[in-house]
């Protein structure tokens, strides 16, 4: 009888595996298309949102498929609920890439305010902590979901470096307030695509401590 | 208070153990006390010269009874022929169409033949075999007795049928056998015990009918292998010898007597050591 | 693309005046698991021994209407033929207890007065025994009688038994419902297992194995087919809401 529901399970895993995938592909595509300002990929990103929304609903009902006709119980059940709720959270990821190129298009005509320095990072780490946390799903590697928790903290206080430096640009010339509210707008996005991952790693824990831990995602800033 | 009616009923209970164990061994009693006596009367003439030398003439000492008992056992065995596969038959009757109103019918008229008493079965006997043939006959008397041992075997048969669980027969269906088929190879083997013990009851039952015997088989002074003669049975002889004014002839019905029940009790026993074995 | 193999067209069953089924019609695909689900008296039972013709036994018990196998009409060729055709397990492990276990596997070729060479007796016996996973516990044992068996190797044998006949057809009356988890889970791995070689349609309350074991679904409440569908779409979205009470435990 488990036999099925294992290989069930192995399906699941290999459906948000892809999921992943795809949607740090969107992380990194959203980058590349502000920093070469590229019109193009900013609509290649947009297009494929309905790919991805397609895919995450298919993905939602064979997790209730696979509840409701094969009785899964504690870890079983723990694991499928973990991609259940890391399915809202990859949908809402892949949503903000969307909105990040629908900003790009915004300021895609004019040159780039300023060099980017601290928005790579934060892409970077948004990334790696998108497939550490899958990682750490598949492998079992609690210590790997919490180590990339506490990256979330770096995202924090790259997020803060960039508004304060963005604030000095807007008060030296309100000309620049345009493009540089649209980078902020950006920063913010890549923000919260990385406390989304935060709770990617959260449910990894779950699934195998059956514990949840919930990690404050806001620092406070004043 | 409580103590008391607890004190009460563990009396009350082996006052009633004592009565059951004390009717039970007076009903015994006198079983025994018929075999006691038969025995202490009959055994001393019992040795292998009686069983198996025939009968001297009428006021002679000495002789046997192997006519009577090659007789008997022509008789009761071609008795159980006839009764053991009609009666198989209807049993299976019986219990297989328990809802029609035939059946009904059908039970009652066993019973009834049940009932009807073994002297009555010997006169009917006479009146249809052995006056159209104008001689007495073995055959005659076969047929008297297996009236007599139908409704045992119809009996035996239609109560273990009962007993064969439904699901088996649904199976034996389901498979696409045949309504023959299902009789023969699930449920006569399945109720194959009590058939046998209904058959054993039956003739351990005519062994001993002297009644019908009178009117049909007759008796006869000497070996006899034909069924259209008469032919001498055992319980025939004993009447003849008992009512005799011969002495010797009445120690003569004692050992043959004797000989009976033996015969009788061994039946029974195989039959209850045939029931174990099929268990198994 | 699924293959319709049984077609039941507006099927009523009755014992006597009192209707059990009524006007039931449904498809059962080829290869797959098709469970009638339903509470006590909803004829389920009705249904399937109206398919292997049992159902005409019972005293007083007739229908009205088709069932097409591969597009032959069984009720116009002989009930054992259709049985032959047809096999089916009950709820209570049946085996024959005056038979061996290897006359209970070839027990419907005795029956039927069919006459097999030693070879091809020995084959089926093998063939069958190991398709219902009972093989190897009592290959040792074949000329015993089966009583000894346990509840859940007495049911194995009775599948072996009925597919020995080689159904087109295997039906099963809630061939668990007697046994302990660990039989049933053994068997319900068998069913999944057999719907390579032989249709399968399972009768059961049990909801829990409907949806661990069947492709596809058919409700069945009062006499009435209510709905019928995939199973995991049936238990994900019911269309009808008498199902949906059903599953959630409202009613039945």
């Amino acid at each position: 009888m488990s036999e099925i529901l294992e290989r069930k399970i192995v399906s699941l895993k290999e459906m948000v595996s892809n999921l992943v995938s795809i949607v740090s592909d969107q992380i990194e595509k959203s980058f590349i298309a502000l920093r070469d300002r590229n019109k193009e990929l900013c609509k290649e990103i947009v297009e494929k949102d309905d790919y991805i929304d397609s895919y995450s609903m298919d993905l939602e009902r064979e997790c209730l498929e696979t509840i409701a006709t094969q009785n899964p119980k504690a870890e079983h059940l723990r694991i499928i609920s973990a991609i259940l709720f890391a399915n809202i959270d990859l949908e809402r990821m892949a949503d903000h890439c969307v909105d990040i190129a629908e900003i790009t298009l915004t300021i895609a005509d004019e040159p780039l305010l300023k060099p980017l320095i601290d928005l790579p990072r934060m892409k970077d780490i948004c990334i790696k902590m998108l497939v550490d946390s899958l990682k750490a799903f598949l492998s079992r590697n609690l210590e790997l979901a919490r180590k990339s928790i506490d990256e979330d903290d770096k995202i924090d206080d790259l997020n803060d470096q960039i508004f304060r430096e963005l604030l000095t640009y807007m008060l030296e010339d309100p000309r620049n307030i345009k493009r540089a509210n649209a980078l902020l707008q950006i920063s913010q996005h890549y923000e919260r695509i990385g406390d989304h991952a935060t709770n990617l790693c959260e449910r990894a824990i779950y699934a195998y401590e059956g514990a949840m831990i919930k990690t404050n995602p806001h620092k406070p800033r004043y | 208070m409580n103590e008391k009616t607890i004190k009460r009923r563990i009396f009350n209970n082996k006052l009633y153990k004592i009565f059951v164990f004390l009717f039970s061994f007076l009903s015994i009693i006198p079983l025994f006390l018929i075999i006691y006596f038969v025995l202490i009367r009959g055994i001393k003439y019992i040795n292998l010269k009686f069983i198996f030398s025939m009968p001297k003439p009428m006021g002679e000492i000495g002789g046997g009874i192997f006519n009577a008992i090659v007789g008997s056992f022509i008789i009761v065995g071609v008795a159980a022929l006839i009764a053991i596969p009609i009666g198989i038959i209807v049993g299976v009757f019986l219990s297989e169409y328990k809802e029609k109103k035939y059946t009904e019918i059908v039970k009652i008229l066993v019973d009834t033949l049940q009932g009807i008493p073994s002297i009555v079965i010997g006169i009917i006997a006479y009146l249809w075999i052995v006056k159209p043939l104008r001689q007495f006959s073995a055959i005659s008397g076969s047929i008297a007795l297996s009236f007599i041992m139908l409704p045992l075997v119809i009996k035996s048969t239609e109560e273990v049928l009962n007993l064969v669980p439904v699901e088996i027969k649904e199976a034996a269906y389901a498979l696409g056998a045949p309504y023959h088929r299902i009789v023969l190879k699930i449920l006569l083997p399945s109720g194959s015990v009590g058939i046998l013990t209904g058959t054993l009851i039956g003739i351990s039952r005519i062994l001993g009918e002297t009644a019908p015997l009178l009117f049909t088989a007759f008796g006869n002074q000497f070996l006899n292998l034909n069924l259209l003669k008469p032919m001498n049975t055992i319980p025939y002889l004993i009447y003849v010898y008992a009512t005799s004014p011969y002495k010797d002839w009445h120690n003569q019905a004692f050992a043959a007597s004797t000989i009976l029940i033996i015969i009788v009790l061994s039946i029974n026993l195989f039959g209850r050591f045939m029931e174990k074995k099929w268990k198994m | 693309m699924e293959n319709v193999i049984l077609k039941i067209i507006n099927l009523n069953a009755y014992y006597g005046s009192q209707k059990v089924l009524k006007n039931v019609n449904l498809e059962i695909y080829e290869n797959r698991v098709t469970t009638i689900l339903g509470p006590s008296g909803c004829g389920k039972t009705t249904l399937i021994r109206c398919i292997n013709r049992l159902h005409e036994l019972s005293p007083g018990a007739r229908i009205e209407g088709q069932i097409l196998l591969k597009g032959e009409d069984l009720y116009q060729i002989e009930p054992m033929i259709v049985r032959q055709k047809i096999g089916m397990v009950f709820q209570k492990p049946n085996p024959f207890p005056t038979m061996t276990i290897y006359d209970n596997v070839i027990a419907g070729y005795i029956l039927s007065g069919i006459k097999l060479s030693k070879e091809e007796k020995d084959k089926i016996v093998e063939e069958s025994l190991i398709k219902s996973g009972l093989w190897d516990e009592v290959k040792e044992s074949l000329f015993k009688k089966g009583t000894f068996l346990s509840g859940g190797q007495q049911q194995r044998l009775c599948i072996a038994r009925a597919l020995a006949m080689k159904p087109e057809i295997l039906l099963l009356d809630e061939p668990t419902s007697a046994l302990d988890p660990v039989a049933t889970s053994i068997i319900e791995e068998l069913i999944i297992e057999l719907k390579k070689s032989v249709t399968t349609v399972l009768v059961t309350h049990n909801i829990g194995q409907a949806g661990r074991v069947s492709d596809y679904t058919a409700f069945f409440y009062l006499g009435e087919l209510i709905e019928f569908g995939k199973t995991t779409e049936m238990f994900t979205v019911p269309k009808s809401k008498k199902t949906e009470e059903y599953l959630i435990g409202k009613i039945g």
